[in-house]
């Protein structure tokens, strides 16, 4: 192989790379991506108990209740806005205070309470927001409660959907950059028969798909940085994340190409990663469910990376802390090597290049 | 044969050799095959059950008084000894074993038959609390892992227990319940995780359907096969037909033996048939559109996305609990989604979807007749 051959074919990908729309996907899906999954289904995983309150005068529990931790309220500004809202599931409970709530506590008149919660709401929801509500009412009166209750953190602290969400997004990243790009390139020149115009010049086919393959990694790696920077996560262990971004990047980058050689146009790519995303995106969906059984997890070849990510840039483990990772990733990376020369060799050989 | 036979025979030769065309693709049809397998595969590992109460460790608390605790169904409550053995159980280094005769065992290993209780947060009590609450403090011991508002409503379980040891009164009349539930109350009898799901994995196969159309319109075109079938005898109307149904069948097709894998064809299944085959033309029509408007592959793609994303966000949507929001309830998917979780997941039938189907029949139409436009455009423009 030659390297000046390599650079120039990936010099005219990247010149020329930027008209093509899977250039716009490399760019702008993390960041979109990083937008939906973070700010829309991070309230799906961890949802909070959604509290309505309608306050005919100027109640304190209203303000104590917006100030709970954890509890989203909304202020509605009818009563029977309130029974809606709840009937509907669009709220968990709602709260109807009387104009001179406060005053009837206060003074022990003991006022009826109208809370209502959702048919549809979950038992522990119902309970959280009973509990708080009578916890604000109760700070209306003037005795203090009978027992002192002190809350003790016991363990690590647990970790927020938010966090648990980066190797989900940070695959997208390497997948769209690493796969998605070199293996649609190769079977897009593939299609339109530029393929064949290359490899009558001095280029070789093996050199072709390796500068393919280069303009994916060299874009999957800013990718991944920009996603890991856009959710925070970078971590502090500066030479352990690149290594395994640059591990990472060549699995992808890896299977991108194999994925470019085996398939005869751009529709046999979009099926063959129709087909194997699952695989390639499997091991992230076990962070967003610590519960399920891990080593399931470990089956899939692109744990061995994504781990890795995870742990770097989320627990600041060190180079030597991955190294059995890393280790079953060269395998899994040398298998695809060998798969992508058994590739390259079939191309050459339909091709009819030498 | 009559003129209307003749252009059924023309129209079923066109849907036939559409056919056999995904048919001759191994890869394509081994895929397809692969990602409903993997799909069914995914739906059933998924949970079938909703945890909904907090479990909850107690010590130096009678069992009357745990039972008392736990009466309302909102909390598990596991009795431990010691608060040694509650710390080390919320820190993971014991775990508490529920054996076949409802009691607790605290282990490092489960003893024969039992399950393990998932605790994460509990309440010590002092020997003296439910005689004088107020000579010693409770302390609530929780895990990094549960949420502050849960914390706030354990510390004010224990105060509300002390209020009542101490014999005063709520601060409020309620006459039978704390709350009123309004609507069907569904405690303890939740939608599953895995069953809010299945209407999104039929739509989702659908979807690439939907692609895979595309992409055979847009190759057809760029091949001009389409216009050497119009030299036959054959229409373009006879052309546009075709595909539609071609289109129609393969994703209906598909969605069917998803449903029928994941065991999804709720209690009507010719009302759940309805929808997924209203949905299937719905999608080939959007399908002729970025088959015609995409110049390759690639272009069929983005375009397709143009489709995807907006037609995904009501199934996404309906994961979430209440109501869409109105800009939601006006995409075009939105009947389609809504109708098959009211008919597969909360077992409605014919009279109460028959608004849903028709809007979605409506939107159908629509689509389908601006797939068809653009089709006939682009056709008779190359």
């Amino acid at each position: 192989m030659n390297l000046n051959r390599i650079a120039v074919v990936a010099a005219k990908d990247l010149r020329l790379g930027p008209r093509s729309p899977i250039f716009l996907w490399v760019l702008i899906l993390p960041v979109l991506l990083t937008l939906v999954l973070q700010v829309a289904f991070g309230s799906l995983f961890d949802p909070s108990p959604r509290l309505g309150v309608f306050d005919a005068g100027e109640s304190r529990v209203t303000q104590l209740l917006q100030g709970a931790d954890g509890i989203e309220v909304q202020v509605v500004s009818t009563a029977a806005e309130v029974k809606d809202l709840v009937q509907a599931h669009d709220l968990d409970a709602g709260l109807v205070l009387a104009a001179d709530f406060d005053r009837m506590v206060a003074d022990g008149a003991r006022p009826p309470l109208e809370l209502y919660v959702a048919g549809e709401s979950q038992a522990a929801d119902r309970m959280v927001l009973s509990v708080t509500v009578l916890d604000a009412i109760r700070s209306l009166q003037t005795e203090d409660a009978p027992v002192t209750v002190n809350v003790v953190g016991v363990g690590d602290e647990g970790l927020p959907i938010a966090v648990r969400l980066i190797p989900a997004i940070v695959m997208y990243a390497l997948m769209i950059a690493g796969v998605f790009l070199p293996a649609f390139n190769i079977a897009d020149e593939r299609e339109h028969q530029t393929l064949d115009a290359m490899v009558v010049t001095p280029v070789k086919l093996a050199e072709v798909v390796t500068a393919k393959g280069l303009v994916g990694f060299a874009l999957a790696i800013p990718m991944a940085l920009v996603t890991l920077w856009l959710n925070d996560a970078l971590g502090s262990r500066w030479p352990a994340l690149v290594t395994v971004i640059v591990i990472a990047g060549l699995m992808y980058t890896c299977i991108g190409m194999l994925y470019g050689v085996v398939s005869k146009n751009i529709a046999g790519v979009f099926t063959l990663i129709k087909g194997t995303g699952i695989v390639l995106l499997g091991p992230a969906i076990f962070y967003l469910f610590p519960d399920w059984p891990q080593w399931i997890a470990k089956l899939f070849p692109t744990f061995w990376v994504i781990d890795p990510l995870y742990r770097v840039s989320v627990e600041n483990a060190s180079i030597g802390d991955l190294a059995g990772s890393f280790a079953v990733a060269a395998v899994v990376i040398a298998v695809v090597v060998v798969g992508v020369a058994a590739g390259v060799r079939r191309l050459r050989s339909r091709l009819g290049s030498t | 044969m009559n003129e209307k036979g003749s252009r059924l025979s023309i129209i079923g030769s066109i849907v036939a050799k559409d056919l056999r065309e995904y048919r001759r693709d191994r890869l394509w049809t081994f895929l397809t095959i692969l990602v409903l397998v993997l799909m069914a595969g995914l739906f059933w590992v998924l949970p079938d059950t909703v945890e909904e109460t907090i479990t909850i460790g107690v010590t130096g608390l009678e069992e009357t008084a745990a039972r008392a605790l736990a009466d309302d169904g909102a909390l598990d409550v596991v009795p431990v000894d010691t608060v040694g053995d509650l710390t080390a159980i919320i820190d993971d280094r014991l775990q508490a074993w529920r054996t076949p005769d409802d009691s607790v065992v605290v282990a490092l290993e489960p003893p024969s038959g039992a399950s393990k209780v998932d605790v994460t947060m509990g309440i010590s009590f002092p020997p003296d609390f439910f005689t004088d609450p107020t000579v010693a403090s409770v302390e609530v011991l929780v895990s990094g892992a549960v949420p502050p508002e849960v914390r706030t409503a354990l510390a004010g379980v224990v105060r509300e227990m002390a209020h009542a040891v101490a014999g005063s009164p709520l601060p409020v009349s309620a006459p039978e319940a704390l709350f009123t539930v309004l609507g069907e109350d569904r405690a303890g009898d939740q939608v599953s995780v895995r069953e809010q799901l299945r209407p999104l994995f039929v739509f989702l196969v659908l979807l690439m359907e939907m692609f895979a159309m595309s992409a055979l319109i847009a190759r057809e075109i760029a091949d001009r096969t389409v216009h050497a079938i119009l030299v036959t005898p054959a229409r373009i109307s006879d052309v546009l037909a075709a595909k539609g149904i071609a289109g129609t069948v393969s994703g209906f097709g598909q969605a069917v033996l998803l449903l029928v894998a994941i065991r999804s064809l709720g209690p009507s299944p010719l009302l759940t048939a309805a929808f997924v085959a209203v949905g299937a033309l719905m999608v080939s029509g959007t399908a002729m559109i970025a088959g015609s408007a995409g110049k390759d592959f690639v272009g069929t793609l983005f375009y397709g996305m143009i489709f995807m994303i907006p037609l995904m966000i009501p199934a996404f949507s309906a994961l979430f609990p209440g109501t869409a929001s109105p800009w939601i309830r006006a995409l075009p998917s939105y009947p389609l989604i809504r109708g098959l979780v009211d008919v597969i997941t909360l077992e409605a039938g014919w009279a109460d979807v028959a608004g849903k189907l028709g809007a979605v029949g409506a939107w159908c139409l629509a689509l389908f007749s601006a797939g068809w436009i653009v089709l006939k455009r682009k056709v008779e423009a190359t």
